[in-house]
């Protein structure tokens, strides 16, 4: 896929968060610390060129919290190996963001 | 949750979510409002309830809902699956499958959309674009206020005393410059002797102005501000001057070596210290910057000043500050027990006030003429819309809903708009061009009109709220749609006819209204502009030739001399044969050059100054008044013999012997020209009046000597002096003898304007000239477009009626009747237009009060005879539909459905 050799440094960061499990808008927005400006619209353009694939939260887990089902995004397989090839250009990216510990950040809570 | 959800209505994040999801495309729009929803809401919980959210928290929600606007924004090209890309498509295929009627329409929307693109280019230039400095606003024009305390009572030049006070002691100006704005000079060495205009500013003028020299250096402090008064410093050779870019890249070829090197302004040699940038032309169009000299007299006022405030400091607080310094420096008591009182004004207002109103006039004017194109397309759109009645109707019955019918007519029309306004956008170029090419030089800031991005934003919106506005009405009419008699058989025309009928007769209204104030507005102008040129102008200006010529100081230091190289240089003219009279005067009539001189006299017997007892103050040569023609209507002209030596004598013009001797003789009277060391001259004659300054000014009062009498130490009076020459051929064809003529005299002179006396005076028309053209071709323009309105509304009558006309001509209506019948139709259109443009133009054309010479604002005659024009073009507009009409054959007609 042609399209890993033209991610930009922000689309790199925004893979890089989400596989860290930062897994939906704000969550990426505040560990990437980009504007919401930037993350949805690179959000979409992963989306369209297949590097990243979304899903909604089950209705009975948002129901739950009271709240409108959230949108998750994760890395397509396709993603992961552009992000690999990212990581070789922008060494410093892996260091940047923690991963989440599974057990204690809300969003990688699954319905 | 219902609880929970009525608050939500009432979060501003929750609610921009909404409203900036109104531009996502349908198809994902649930989709998407859920995420963005889902997340503030989210995040909203993990923070807290809404209220008791801390203002940051608030902030920050409302900052993340806004980034949903560039996400809904980088979703807009889904759309081209969408309806809008639909109606966008229908659209240009609607254009397309009829090509006339789409070439008119974008053809006329593009005049009103060129035209007004061209003005308001000027405007923008002019009026709006900031000045070319840094922190433009920043910089003010300072001056002594006048008396009356207006600002429009003009600007007042400063004193050097009081400048170099203000320089010092201000602390609300970051900077302070003055300058004596910029003269025609000689610029001499080289080749060809050059004409430039020179500056004489202080070497703070750049920094105030925030522009540095290109190449080499501003000048420095020691070098401004001495007092290189009259020409006893001029000998020094080391004046320091800086070249304009483009007198630079003309005259010395961008030579980078040129700092350094010497060249003579007036005669004077300087050093070239410095180049500005390519633009910098601060004051008047300077070509060079000599330092100006600061007389340290508090009795001449000649500087003006400009000051760059500190940033954060108000025009009013520099106001007071100035006044306090002013009056601290003038505590004995001032003349007129006035205190001094200091004002500023925005340089940009300064420099472009005077042309303020008439641009705003014909950014007006030309509003019309785009308000009547507009109307004239949606005539257009209307009449369209009946014959796609049916096409409404199937698709109303297909399921398409009104709003849906009405976007898609918009659509159309705003592509309609765009289309126009691109066109007009090329048009506006050519306007543009014609425009400056006519533009009298006196509009400030010429060089600042182009079509920038502001011009071009400006053209944009103008296009698409042109497109809805004309297609507004014809959209919601032709969207109303009664299926049952629209998709019967015949029934289409007469669906909403009264309706439509009633707007299309309501937009001729308006379009004949406006078409007459234009051209009660162009007709004033027009019979002013005639008058103008009609006004006795005192001489005969055929065959005359002028050119004006500077004697610098230092080749020339006393009168004497400079009165000798003019009595030679007129010897040698005379000997030509083709010469009929050759005359120097120091102020042509009408002319722009040369010391003019206007100011009060004394004549003898009188105890003290008599009203009106002012002229303007001439020099001539003996053969002055035959060269340009002015009758000598008592008294003998000068002569020879009339020399520095001999008693003084005088001639006045008729005008200043009437003011002063009502019932007596002017002749053997004496008179004091009211300059120092003036003694009492007789007056030996009296010479017809010559307008002088104005073709406009109502008289004329001059006061005449002979050069040879000008006193030693009047040598500026005889500085530049204008030949005038009356020749026996063509006076074009004159100007290389009289130049030979002059180089072999002294090589070292340019002459500059040389002209014909016919074009001095055309010169002088320029103005009202040019505006009276423009105004002229937008209401040409605007009758054009209203007569293509009137007959397009009345053709179209006549097609709708053509059943009817020929039922009445089956039961014997003569064409007499049928032609009556629909010019009367038209007439009552026509009719209501007059009356409501009449009002209009009486209420309107006051704004051309200060414009016109000789004219009443509310002219009869004008206003009369332009209405006439007006219905006649009207009944020439309805006249052709009628005549078809006239000629229906009832058979025909009859079956026709």
């Amino acid at each position: 896929m042609d399209k890993k050799s033209y991610l930009s440094h922000s689309e790199a960061v925004i893979l890089q968060a989400i596989a860290s499990s930062y897994k939906y808008g704000f969550d990426i927005m505040d560990i990437s610390g980009l504007p919401s400006g930037t993350v949805y619209p690179a959000l979409r353009r992963l989306e369209e060129t297949g590097l990243v694939e979304s899903r909604w939260e089950k209705e009975g887990v948002a129901q739950r919290a009271q709240r409108p089902p959230r949108k998750y995004y994760e890395l397509t397989r396709v993603g992961k190996e552009a992000l690999a090839e990212a990581l070789k250009r922008y060494r410093l990216l892996d260091r940047l963001m923690p991963r989440v510990p599974r057990s204690v950040k809300p969003s990688t809570e699954r319905g | 949750m219902s609880d929970r959800r009525s608050k939500n209505i009432l979060k501003p994040n929750l609610w921009l979510i909404r409203v900036i999801g109104v531009i996502v495309p349908r198809r994902l729009r649930a989709d998407w409002k859920q995420e963005w929803q889902a997340e503030l809401q989210y995040r909203e919980l993990m923070l807290a309830d809404w209220d008791k959210l801390i203002w940051s928290a608030k902030l920050d929600l409302l900052r993340r809902s806004l980034g949903a606007f560039w996400d809904a924004l980088w979703l807009q090209p889904h759309r081209l699956e969408d309806e809008m890309f639909q109606d966008l498509s229908y659209g240009v295929r609607m254009l397309l499958k009829r090509p006339a009627f789409s070439a008119v329409v974008i053809l006329v929307l593009a005049l009103g959309i060129g035209a007004t693109t061209a003005i308001f280019s000027v405007v923008n230039g002019v009026l709006l674009r900031p000045l070319p400095y840094p922190e433009p606003d920043c910089l003010m024009t300072v001056f002594v206020a006048s008396e009356k305390g207006s600002r429009t009572e003009g600007i007042n030049t400063v004193t050097g005393p009081d400048y170099v006070e203000w320089r010092n002691q201000c602390h609300s100006c970051a900077e302070m410059a003055a300058h004596t704005g910029a003269q025609p000079g000689n610029l001499t060495g080289g080749a060809e002797p050059d004409r430039v205009r020179v500056g004489r500013v202080t070497g703070s003028l750049f920094a105030t102005l925030g522009v540095q020299p290109i190449l080499g250096r501003a000048f420095l402090p020691e070098e401004t501000g001495r007092l290189l008064f009259n020409s006893d410093s001029g000998a020094t050779g080391n004046t320091p001057v800086i070249l304009s870019y483009g007198l630079w890249q003309r005259r010395f070829g961008a030579d980078p070596a040129i700092i350094g090197k010497t060249v003579k302004v007036e005669g004077d040699a300087c050093a070239v210290i410095g180049v500005m940038p390519e633009g910098f032309n601060y004051p008047d169009e300077a070509d060079i910057w000599l330092p100006v000299a600061l007389n340290p007299k508090r009795n001449n006022a000649y500087l003006h000043v400009i000051a760059r405030l500190q940033s954060g400091v108000t025009a009013a607080q520099a106001r007071s500050e100035l006044t306090a310094i002013a009056r601290r420096s003038a505590p004995e008591a001032p003349e007129n027990n006035q205190e001094p009182r200091v004002d500023l004004v925005p340089l940009q207002e300064h420099m472009v006030g005077n042309v303020r109103p008439s641009l705003l006039i014909f950014l007006g004017a030309v509003g019309f003429v785009l308000l009547i194109a507009c109307a004239n397309v949606a005539n257009l759109l209307l009449a369209r819309a009946a014959t796609r009645q049916k096409e409404m109707a199937i698709r109303a019955a297909l399921g398409a809903s009104r709003l849906r019918m009405v976007r898609q007519l918009l659509t159309e029309s705003l592509l309609i708009g765009l289309l126009g306004g691109g066109l007009g956008l090329l048009l506006a170029f050519g306007i543009l061009n014609l425009l400056l090419a006519a533009a009298p030089p006196e509009i400030p800031r010429l060089n600042a009109i182009g079509i920038d991005r502001w011009v071009l934003g400006f053209t944009l919106l103008l296009s698409a709220v042109t497109g809805i506005t004309f297609g507004f009405a014809p959209a919601l009419q032709s969207s109303k749609v009664d299926l049952n008699s629209t998709l019967k058989e015949g029934g289409a025309q007469m669906i909403g006819g009264m309706a439509r009928h009633r707007l299309r007769g309501l937009l001729v209204v308006a379009e004949v209204s406006m078409a007459l104030m234009l051209l009660i507005g162009a007709g004033l102008l027009l019979k002013s502009f005639t008058r103008l040129r009609e006004t006795r102008l005192g001489f005969n200006p055929n065959h005359v030739l002028s050119a004006s010529l500077t004697l610098p100081d230092v080749d020339y230091p006393t009168t004497a001399e400079v009165k000798a190289f003019y009595q030679q240089a007129l010897t040698r003219l005379a000997e030509h044969p083709e010469v009929q009279a050759a005359s120097i005067i120091n102020a042509l009539p009408l002319g722009k050059n040369g010391a003019r001189i206007q100011g009060d006299l004394m004549a003898e017997g009188d105890a003290e100054q008599r009203p009106g007892a002012f002229a303007r103050k001439l020099a001539i040569s003996p053969d002055y008044f035959r060269a340009l023609g002015i009758p000598l209507l008592k008294g003998r002209e000068f002569n020879e013999h009339d020399t520095a030596d001999s008693p003084g004598v005088l001639i006045i013009s008729e005008a200043l012997a009437r003011r002063l001797w009502p019932d007596g003789d002017a002749l053997g009277k004496r008179l004091n020209i009211g300059f120092s060391g003036e003694t009492w001259r007789e007056v030996v004659g009296v010479a017809g009046d010559a307008k002088q300054q104005e073709l406009g000014e109502r008289s004329s009062p001059a006061v005449y000597q002979p050069y040879s009498q000008v006193l030693d130490s009047r040598r500026w009076m005889l500085g530049d002096l204008t030949f005038a020459i009356r020749t026996t051929t063509e006076p074009q064809n004159f100007a290389a003898v009289l130049r030979s003529a002059l180089q072999a005299v002294d090589k070292q002179l340019p002459l500059y304007d040389v002209a014909p006396m016919e074009q001095v005076i055309a010169r002088k028309v320029a103005d009202p000239r040019f505006y009276m053209l423009l105004l002229s071709s937008f209401s040409a323009l605007a009758l054009i477009l209203a007569a293509a309105g009137i007959y397009g509304v009345i053709s179209y009558a006549v097609t709708e009626r053509t059943h009817e006309i020929g039922i009445r001509v089956a039961l014997g209506a003569k064409a007499g009747d049928v032609l009556k019948l629909v010019i009367t139709q038209g007439m009552k259109l026509v009719l209501a237009g007059l009356a409501i443009g009449l009002a209009g133009a009486f209420a309107l054309t006051r704004v051309l009060t200060g414009f016109v010479y000789q004219v009443s604002v509310t002219d009869p005659i004008t206003f009369t005879v332009l209405s006439l024009l007006l219905v006649a073009v009207a009944v020439l507009a309805c006249y052709l539909p009628a005549r078809r009409a006239a000629k229906v054959d009832p058979m025909v007609a009859l079956r026709c459905e």
